[in-house]
């Protein structure tokens, strides 16, 4: 919290703001996409098919006449929902899995980071997709692979944060004062590694992001009429000659989540100081 | 060279985790190879023949130190569409490798100049504006980069054919020049990435007391950064750049689609949808080792850079 | 054993019986066809083209064990039979100079052309025919021959150098039609990899998951082709395919959809043709709530087959009403077409009647790789909805939709389309009565199964007439019992680049590359 109050109080810090604003619209779309869309998403039109941006339909229409803004506003909340899910799950388990084995240390944080080397050998997408060979395509199915990919690098960077704290002063006197290991992890380590952890959600979101769009685009992510960002894209792929706005505005509404997201981040990060994490 | 050969063994550890853990996945989920080789026609004896055959009923271990040591003697077993596994990759690995290697190559080229000059700016408005745009490049999906590529360079400007992808064996020049815009649509946000990395580390450098001594002591600025900044700021802009090698590989899985390349991704997904086991089993080891390796190789660089690496383990 | 097929079109059974259907077809306008010897300039001029196809072919080339629809439509231009089709939907002699029908039909006597040629340069001779009968008649194995229709056949034997007789067990007329199977050289056994046929164009190479080349047989018998190499290069992104196309990568590409044809402006000429298949909702008559004869005649009243072809193929396809396409212009029956129009409220009593007036979930098991059907499908969502079925589409790839929609019938509704694969009202008909093997809808009807038996028992008589009106009677007893919610012969779109000329439709599954030339 304390981050982020930072951040917002430094008004030299114009990116989160920026990165707030234009995530906060997105979002708001993608709630609002939830309850309402102008058009029915799925509702067929043979009479307005393949129509340019209008006033009456903002992103044009697809090959089916349906209202491509209602299908990206549909689509874009699939994606955040896939992305948000496995932030949700990789952040979980890899923030313990980091805290637990960097705290204590031992042979058995040696083997999971030999582990974890091994695992972070493969591109995400690449374990994703052979994950999806093995269990199946589908959103969720898809949400729940991409949360397990994740887990490893959100336990990485957590392991090195509380590495680096749990020989602190403050960390090893209270240890002298009794406390459970699990307030020490979680009541005084923990808080003082959001800044490095929350730019890794950032991070992370944004590579889930994009880790769905191209399982979408392969067309591993849901069935059709569902589509999430990247399976429209990817049908807009096909249009490019007769319907360019298609791929423009989906591909643009991807740019403009993760663009969004990647300010937060930064701004987060220039809060407190370059180092990378 | 001590230090060369632990990495070495770190490599083949890594290589051999890397290789079971691909191996027992799909051994335990993807089924009998036999069944699934039979397919409809399959009965009890036939399929025991088959898997006599095929050498399934041995051990497991067994069966994996075999397929392990198929990497090396080159027969990775046959393909459930027919053909053995090698002849299929040994038509794509070169798509996809030379496709790696130019994306990479870009990078180095264009982010190691680009992200030295955004560092001599410095910060103030135009480094926000540096970050801004560099914010927006690594916002970039690939795919989507090589659709406008596509719709601009092909279907415009009508710069390159797409699909007239002629292969190696054809035309060397008209192929590395078809590979360009792919290659230009993964390189452009870890290009972004690069920058923003380098300038954050040498940046951060500039900040410490040998290089502010350095200057005060009436050093040339840029001198101090040639001489000793950009050499302490090597070692971890080295090590991203190694791992920029995973990001590349996942890049090129897709763009091979957008771009129609007949390369190991588009392989892998027509493998996939064909549940082609024994293909995306070899596929996977393959991509994995070339990640794997660019670490390593990078790990063995820094360590010639800075000599201190030696002792040290990160 | 991955069978990379054309998803939908369903290289059906090879069996056969005789006379096929004369009559012309009526669709394959072929604008460029006409147009094509304007300027009729002598030297033909030494041409190379690319044709652009969804998928790869078969593992095996061999033509005798074939089974995808796409493998064959490349490879006819390589292999030929005894006879083989025309574009008008006839017969006629190839490999064979004239043939002759005797003793009630019973006996086949083929005299050999002279002058055709393998493409390794040898001869054929009256051995090579009868190895290749033999070799699909063969049920040595204790399996069913490669080609059903031989199962009829007594014995085989050349005469002499130039003829061959082949007598069957009864007659058949539809037996001829299964004469289109390939003449290879006797004990060939490399034709999965490297195959020898007759026709037009030899094999050079093959780069499996990329392409195949083909090259002109200089010493074919017939008009040789005008074009030198052919190129099929494999896309499996139809995406990929229309910017290959728009690029001038390929020179022509068959199955387009209306919109992806719509892009490829004024470089390209647009044939129009059908594809000659019977695309429905194909339902599982034996899982609940399909059993229910009401409720499948509920969805044939929920569906509109005109917005159907209208939303999903641009208008292009043909309405039908039962499984027989209208290329068969003998057994098509067009008062079928319409016997079901959309009457929503006829189809929410019938479903009340059937006891889900609160309409019932539907799984419609859609192949990924065939954008038409997936785009049928989602039409077909949109309209069921009315009628408070709640569908959802499942794709799944090829070989998972072979095995367990196809072979194991564990499905409730699938979208594909269903060819023939000879010019035979039973290669149709035949895969619905109860005991075949490949009845993957699962229909059961006693009155159908009767008729397709007597079907068979009047062969022989009154040049099919009798026949061919049981036929239209199986026809209209799949459309009454709502076997399958019938939609339409999908419109087939065939892009060429705009100065080749001479592409000709065929009632089959083929793409015919021979006549095409430059100019």
């Amino acid at each position: 919290m304390k981050t982020i109050q930072k951040a917002v109080r430094d008004h030299r810090n114009g990116f989160f703001l920026a990165g707030c604003i234009i995530t906060g619209i997105l979002l708001a779309l993608i709630l609002l996409g939830a309850v309402w869309t102008p058009y029915d998403p799925t509702a067929m039109n043979g009479s307005e098919k393949l129509l340019g941006p209008s006033l009456s339909h903002l992103f044009g229409t697809d090959n089916f006449g349906r209202d491509i803004f209602s299908r990206v506003l549909k689509g874009a909340g699939v994606t955040a929902l896939v992305a948000g899910g496995t932030v949700a799950i990789g952040g979980v388990c890899g923030i313990l899995i980091g805290a637990l084995t960097g705290y204590f240390g031992g042979a058995v944080d040696e083997l999971l980071m030999r582990f974890n080397d091994a695992i972070t050998a493969f591109p995400s997408i690449l374990l994703a997709l052979v994950c999806v060979t093995l269990f199946g395509s589908g959103k969720y199915q898809v949400l729940m692979v991409l949360g397990v990919v994740f887990i490893p690098s959100f336990a990485r960077v957590t392991r090195t944060a509380f590495r680096a704290l749990r020989d602190a002063n403050y960390v090893q006197s209270a240890r002298l004062m009794g406390a459970k290991p699990s307030r020490i992890l979680f009541v005084h380590i923990l808080p003082n590694t959001l800044p490095v952890l929350l730019p890794a959600v950032t991070i992370g979101f944004n590579n889930a992001v994009l880790a769905e769009a191209s399982m979408s685009f392969l067309g591993l992510c849901g069935q059709p009429p569902d589509a999430s960002l990247g399976t429209l894209l990817s049908e807009a792929q096909g249009m490019l000659a007769t319907a360019p706005w298609y791929a423009l505005c989906t591909g643009g509404c991807i740019v403009a989540l993760i663009f969004g997201v990647g300010l937060i981040g930064e701004g987060l990060q220039s809060g407190r100081g370059e180092r990378n994490a | 060279m001590k230090y060369a050969v632990k990495k070495l063994g770190t490599f083949l550890l890594t290589m051999v985790v890397v290789s079971f853990l691909a191996f027992a996945a799909f051994q335990l989920v993807a089924g009998d190879p036999a069944t699934n080789l039979l397919g409809t026609e399959s009965t009890p004896e036939k399929v025991a023949a088959l898997r006599h055959e095929m050498g399934l009923d041995r051990p497991f271990l067994v069966q994996y130190g075999s397929w392990l040591a198929g990497f090396v003697t080159g027969d990775l077993g046959q393909s459930y569409s027919g053909g053995a596994v090698t002849d299929l990759l040994a038509a794509r690995l070169p798509v996809t490798l030379i496709l790696s290697g130019m994306t990479f190559l870009l990078t180095l080229v264009l982010a190691l100049p680009l992200g030295l000059r955004s560092v001599r700016h410095g910060g103030g408005v135009r480094g926000a504006a540096h970050t801004v745009v560099n914010q927006f490049l690594m916002a970039l999906p690939p795919f989507f980069t090589g659709i406008l590529l596509t719709w601009l360079f092909s279907i415009l400007l009508r710069w390159f054919r797409h699909g007239a992808f002629p292969g190696f064996g054809t035309s060397v020049g008209g192929s590395l020049w078809y590979l360009l815009f792919p290659a230009v649509a993964i390189a452009v946000p870890r290009i972004a990435q690069t920058i923003r990395m380098l300038r954050s580390t040498v940046l951060a450098e500039m900040d410490r007391d040998y290089v502010r001594t350095a200057i005060a002591r009436g050093n040339d600025r840029s001198g101090v950064l040639y001489r000793h900044v950009l050499k302490n700021a090597l070692v971890p802009v080295v090590t991203f750049l190694a791992q920029t090698m995973a990001e590349i590989v996942a890049g090129s899985i897709v763009v091979e689609q957008v771009f129609n390349l007949p390369g190991l991704g588009r392989l892998l997904l027509t493998s996939i949808s064909g549940r082609d086991y024994p293909t995306v089993q070899a596929i996977v080891v393959i991509l994995a080792f070339w990640v794997v390796l660019a670490n390593t190789v990078a790990d063995l660089i820094n360590q010639r850079i800075d000599p201190r690496l030696r002792g040290a383990r990160t | 054993m991955k069978k990379r097929i054309l998803a939908g079109l369903l290289a059906t059974l090879l069996c056969a019986a005789l006379s096929g259907c004369g009559g012309g077809s009526e669709n394959g306008s072929t604008p460029g066809a006409q147009s094509s010897s304007g300027s009729a300039s002598p030297t033909a001029t030494a041409t190379s083209i690319t044709v652009g196809i969804a998928q790869d072919l078969d593992e095996s080339l061999d033509p005798h064990l074939t089974v995808s629809a796409g493998t064959r439509e490349v490879m006819f231009n390589v292999f030929e039979g005894l006879v083989k089709p025309t574009p008008d939907g006839d017969l006629i002699d190839a490999v064979a100079k004239s043939h002759e029908v005797s003793d009630g039909g019973t006996v086949y006597t083929f005299t050999l052309r002279d002058g055709v040629k393998f493409h390794n340069g040898a001869a054929v001779t009256a051995d090579d025919v009868v190895w290749s009968i033999q070799r699909c008649a063969d049920t040595g194995k204790g399996t069913a021959p490669l080609v059903e229709a031989f199962s009829n056949i007594r014995s085989v034997e050349a005469t002499d150098e130039k003829t061959v007789v082949i007598t069957l067990g009864v007659s058949d007329n539809e037996f001829l039609a299964a004469l289109t199977t390939a003449i290879l050289p006797a004990y060939s056994d490399q034709q999965s990899t490297a195959p020898v046929g007759t026709g037009p164009f030899k094999f050079v190479s093959r780069t499996i998951g990329d392409s195949i080349v083909l090259e002109r047989f200089d010493d074919y018998w017939g008009e040789k082709p005008s074009l030198e190499t052919v190129t099929f290069k494999i896309f499996e992104s139809g995406d990929a395919l229309v910017l290959a196309l728009q690029s001038g990568a390929v020179d022509l590409c068959a199955h387009l959809t209306p919109t992806q044809a719509a892009q490829l402006g004024d470089s390209f000429t647009v044939l129009d043709g059908t594809m000659n298949l019977v695309q429905a909702l194909y339902l599982n008559n034996a899982v609940k709530p399909l059993n229910d004869v009401r409720v499948r005649q509920a969805l044939c009243y929920a569906v509109d087959k005109q917005q159907v072809i209208d939303l999903a193929s641009d208008g292009t396809g043909k309405a039908l009403g039962s499984s027989m396409y209208p290329a068969f212009t003998k057994y098509f029956d067009d008062s079928l077409t319409n016997y079901y129009t959309q009457n929503v409220e006829k189809a929410k009593s019938l479903l009340a009647e059937a006891g889900y007036p609160n309409g019932f979930d539907l799984t419609i098991t859609v192949p990924s790789n065939y954008q038409p059907h997936i785009d049928t499908a989602q039409v077909l969502v949109e309209q069921l909805k009315a009628v408070g079925v709640n569908a959802e589409i499942e794709l799944v790839d090829w070989n998972t939709w072979v095995s367990r929609v196809y072979t194991d019938r564990e499905y409730q509704s699938t979208v594909v389309g269903v060819d023939a694969s000879s010019m035979t009202a039973r290669a149709m008909l035949e895969r619905f009565t109860s005991t075949y093997g490949k009845n993957f809808i699962n229909y059961n009807n006693a009155d159908y199964d009767a008729l397709f038996q007597e079907a068979q028992l009047v062969t022989a008589a009154n040049d099919g007439q009798e026949q061919t009106a049981l036929y239209k009677q199986m026809e209209r007893n799949l459309t009454e019992n709502a076997a399958n919610v019938y939609l339409q012969d999908l419109g087939d779109l065939v892009a060429i680049r705009s100065d080749l000329t001479g592409y000709q439709f065929y009632p089959i599954y083929v793409m015919d590359l021979s006549g095409v030339k430059a100019g």
